[in-house]
């Protein structure tokens, strides 16, 4: 188990290299630099503040300067937010986005899983039609058309929530569903599919010949095996959850990664752009090897591959 | 276990910060600032922040945009209008309590104009002598510079040439003081980009102090026990919320959890007119909305297709049913009044004299023409605009145009290698003086970006540089401004305005072209809605 989890580690780095390889060359391939802007800079001002972000040396020499750098933790300077380095902003923002991250991840369980279970109790039944639909509409329903009608509804009409920030518990609910209703619609999907599979199987019929009561049939034995697509698809969402989301921390200007990352592609902020994308990449690697850890401990087949 | 070291990382971003006693005034800031250090940054947002942290020398009335003593009580202007001697005022201190002196200035802009900090607005300090050649590097010697420590309460500046907005420009961030005795606690001098900025360790001179900032979330500042003028700031404290987001902002405003926002959503304005027009704000702003012509690029090269161009525009049309927000249509390159000067000449909208022209170029009702691709950078608004320019020369010339919409960078990219036919562009003025505007299109300048070049123009532009009298000064310009629009390579399309929400609280406020509020003279009034 331990060599599984030290191999998994070490096949992460060079997926990290070649993700900030890549980043690093094709950030920098795209037209117009960091220091555009409406009012032209003299080329003097442009050159001494390339110098100073090393941007004048050889692209190869840039290149193992920031691999050099990195390995040690420091991300370099941010160009557009001046006064502090990449680190410090995804310092600063990756905590906010994860648990906007959490409390979506939470909301998308909590729904997403009871509704998988009930139309998967009565398959084809009203309930699972009413159920399964609510899930399309929610897949279907994009973040931007959510959270600015919930903000409408719960916060100009009711008044009961705040519009937008990130500041008391309050602020963090709507957000919160906004994200995870996306979520909480797939997990459904899933979690009836995957009950469906396994309550079709021999031993639940040994467990109901037993005589075992249908809630301990259901908790106990199959939601087990029933589970198993949703951990599977996990491990990428919560990667996806936790890094922020754009359109959600717009809409509710929350300061984020997601956010942060955005603007920094807009802004040519090479270097937090690779900064961001390589964070999210150990993310994504982490959080996969995680998924693949909690399959293998829900599933005794998986444990063997 | 990774809930938990979840639930232990997020536990770090749960430190809401406190709500402010006393009056405080809220306002949406737009963009987040890029920084708080006056001489790094370029940016509107970041101005409206500043100006409440620090003060130049002199200030302007917000009314009437005329030189007011800031920092300095008062001056003395030598009678060919080269040499200013500023009176700063006894006492006055920073806002840890340290003196500040005209040391303070001098060391300041001797930082703004060292090469290696490579300040992007020290060009405007180019009207002191040396000033240029010392910024580029050229010499090291500051004492050749036009700033000279009379004692620590003289400052003597010496200019190039006469500049008469001179004294109105001090209430620009460039011209501001920054605290030495913190700075180089930071780092060197010309560092760019050191920690001396943040909430904590930024010292000002303004009417407020930083009391906090959080990046993307909020910066708040409160009354400067220090200020020379304490005992009239108003306002208990100003919190700048910096959301981006139009949408956002707008209903954060409706929600009544901000006083004040930086913009409107343009479809919002109609909405606001009809059901709340006491909270709709509109004035003129010194700004101007155009099209650049790259002159380099056949058929662009001949100024009669230009000028057809130009005077098939009907810019009213544009300004009324296309903007909507009280926009005014541009005749001209300088908005009218900027200093008491308003452009003689004027682009009209004359369609047959646009037909004859191009007839006159071998391209009658458009025919030989090739398509002439507008480009602009995404935005809603300019795409619209776009599109109306396109039928409007299609229906009035007969001429085909592409629309082309590009990433603001890829954009920027775009006009800078001059690789474009007609692009979308505009020009805020950094200070209130044509010459603001109309020295952008100067031979090779570094924002003409539209490859024109005249030797009549330049010469009335630098001939303008060194003129003292106040109305001949403004004759050149004059001239200079019939030759750029009679030649075309820009097409005006309007004049900005400065649309925002204020709550019907807010008393004090004073409308004025450069968009600057003066926080110390705000107050709330709960109910203030009668009016």
């Amino acid at each position: 188990m331990t060599g599984f989890v030290l191999r998994r580690l070490l096949e992460i780095v060079p997926v990290l290299l070649a993700v900030v390889t890549i980043t690093f060359f094709l950030v920098r391939l795209a037209p117009g630099g960091p220091f555009d802007s409406e009012k032209r800079l003299e080329p003097k001002a442009q050159a001494q503040i390339e110098a100073f972000y090393r941007l004048d040396r050889p692209l190869h020499r840039q290149y193992l300067d920031y691999l050099w750098d990195a390995a040690r933790g420091d991300l370099g300077p941010s160009y557009r937010k001046t006064g502090r380095t990449v680190t410090e902003w995804v310092a600063l923002r990756l905590p906010v986005s994860m648990e906007l991250g959490l409390y979506a991840l939470a909301v998308a369980l909590a729904i997403g899983m009871g509704a998988g279970l009930l139309a998967a109790l009565r398959p084809n039944s009203l309930l699972d039609h009413g159920v399964m639909s609510a899930a399309m509409l929610g897949i279907c329903l994009p973040g931007f058309v959510l959270g600015p009608l919930l903000t409408l509804v719960f916060s100009l009409w009711m008044g009961w929530l705040p519009v937008a920030g990130w500041t008391t518990p309050a602020h963090k609910i709507l957000p919160a569903i906004t994200l995870g209703a996306m979520y909480a619609a797939y997990i459904a999907r899933m979690t009836r599919g995957g009950m469906l599979e396994t309550l079709s199987q021999d031993f639940i019929r040994t467990a109901r010949a037993k005589g075992l009561t249908e809630a301990r049939i259901l908790l106990r034995h199959a939601l087990r095996g029933g589970i198993q697509p949703v951990v599977a698809f996990l491990g990428p969402a919560m990667a996806g959850l936790f890094t922020g989301s754009f359109v959600v921390e717009t809409i509710f200007q929350i300061p984020g990664l997601g956010r942060e990352f955005v603007e920094a592609a807009f802004n040519r902020d090479y270097t937090m752009v690779t900064g961001t994308v390589l964070v999210y990449a150990a993310l994504v690697a982490l959080l996969n090897l995680a998924a693949d850890l909690a399959q293998a401990w829900l599933d005794p087949r998986a444990r063997g591959q | 276990m990774l809930f938990a070291a979840v639930l232990l990382l997020a536990g770090c971003s749960c430190n809401p910060p406190p709500e402010l006693p006393g009056m405080v005034i809220k306002a949406g800031n737009g963009a987040e600032v890029q920084d708080l250090d006056p001489q790094q940054v370029t940016g509107v947002a970041e101005h409206r922040v500043l100006c409440s942290l620090f003060e130049g020398l002199a200030g302007v009335d917000p009314a009437t945009l005329e030189p007011v003593p800031g920092a300095a009580a008062s001056w003395d202007v030598s009678p060919d209008g080269l040499t200013y001697t500023f009176h700063l005022r006894p006492g006055g201190k920073w806002s840890d309590g340290a003196p500040l002196t005209a040391e303070d200035f001098a060391w300041s802009w001797r930082r703004m104009l060292s090469p290696r900090l490579a300040a992007e607005y020290a060009y405007l300090l180019h009207c002191l002598r040396v000033a240029e050649a010392y910024n580029a590097g050229d010499t090291d010697d500051f004492s050749t510079v036009g700033v000279r420590v009379a004692d620590p309460l003289t400052l003597v500046v010496t200019l190039e040439h006469p500049t008469p907005y001179f004294l109105s420009m001090q209430s620009h961030c460039a011209w501001y003081p920054v605290p030495r005795h913190v700075v180089e606690k930071f780092g060197a001098m010309d560092e760019r980009a050191t920690a001396w900025s943040r909430p904590g360790s930024l010292v000002g001179n303004g009417p407020f102090l930083l009391r906090d900032w959080q990046p993307n979330e909020l910066i708040q500042v409160v009354r400067n026990p220090h200020y020379w003028d304490a005992a009239a700031v108003k306002p208990d404290a100003v919190a700048f919320y910096p959301i981006d987001n139009l949408q956002t902002e707008e209903r954060t405003f409706r929600a009544g959890n901000l006083h004040l926002t930086a913009t409107v959503p343009m479809h919002r304005i109609p909405v606001y007119r009809r059901e709340h027009p006491e909270q709709l704000r509109i004035h003129p702003y010194l700004g101007v909305y155009f099209y650049r012509v790259n002159a380099t690029k056949p058929p662009f090269t001949d100024r009669r297709v230009r000028r057809a161009l130009a005077m098939a525009l009907d810019r009213e049309e544009i300004a009324a049913h296309v903007m909507k927000s009280g926009e005014l249509p541009a005749g001209s390159l300088v908005p009218p009044d900027t200093a008491g000067y308003t452009s003689r000449a004027r682009v009209a909208f004359d369609l047959e004299a646009a037909r004859a022209l191009l007839a006159e170029a071998g391209f009658p009702g458009g025919e030989g023409l090739p398509p002439v691709d507008i480009l602009y950078n995404t935005s809603e608004a300019h795409k619209t605009i776009a599109e109306t320019v396109q039928r409007m020369w299609r229906e009035h010339l007969g001429v085909d145009a592409r629309l082309l919409n590009q990433d603001w960078k890829v954009y920027l990219s775009s006009l800078n290698t001059l690789d474009y036919a007609v692009a979308r562009s505009s020009w805020i003025g950094d200070v209130v003086d044509p010459v603001n505007f109309l020295e952008c299109f100067l031979t090779g300048g570094g924002n003409n970006r539209c490859g024109w070049s005249s030797p009549a123009y330049d010469r009335l532009i630098r001939e303008s540089y060194g003129e003292v009298d106040p109305a001949r000064r403004l004759e050149l310009l004059q001239q200079a401004e019939e030759i750029l629009l009679d030649d075309a390579p820009i097409i005006p399309v309007y004049y900005y305005t400065w649309t925002f929400l204020m709550s019907p609280e807010v008393q004090g406020f004073q409308p004025n072209m450069l968009g600057l509020f003066r926080w110390q003279d705000l107050w709330l009034e709960p109910g203030g809605a009668g009016k």
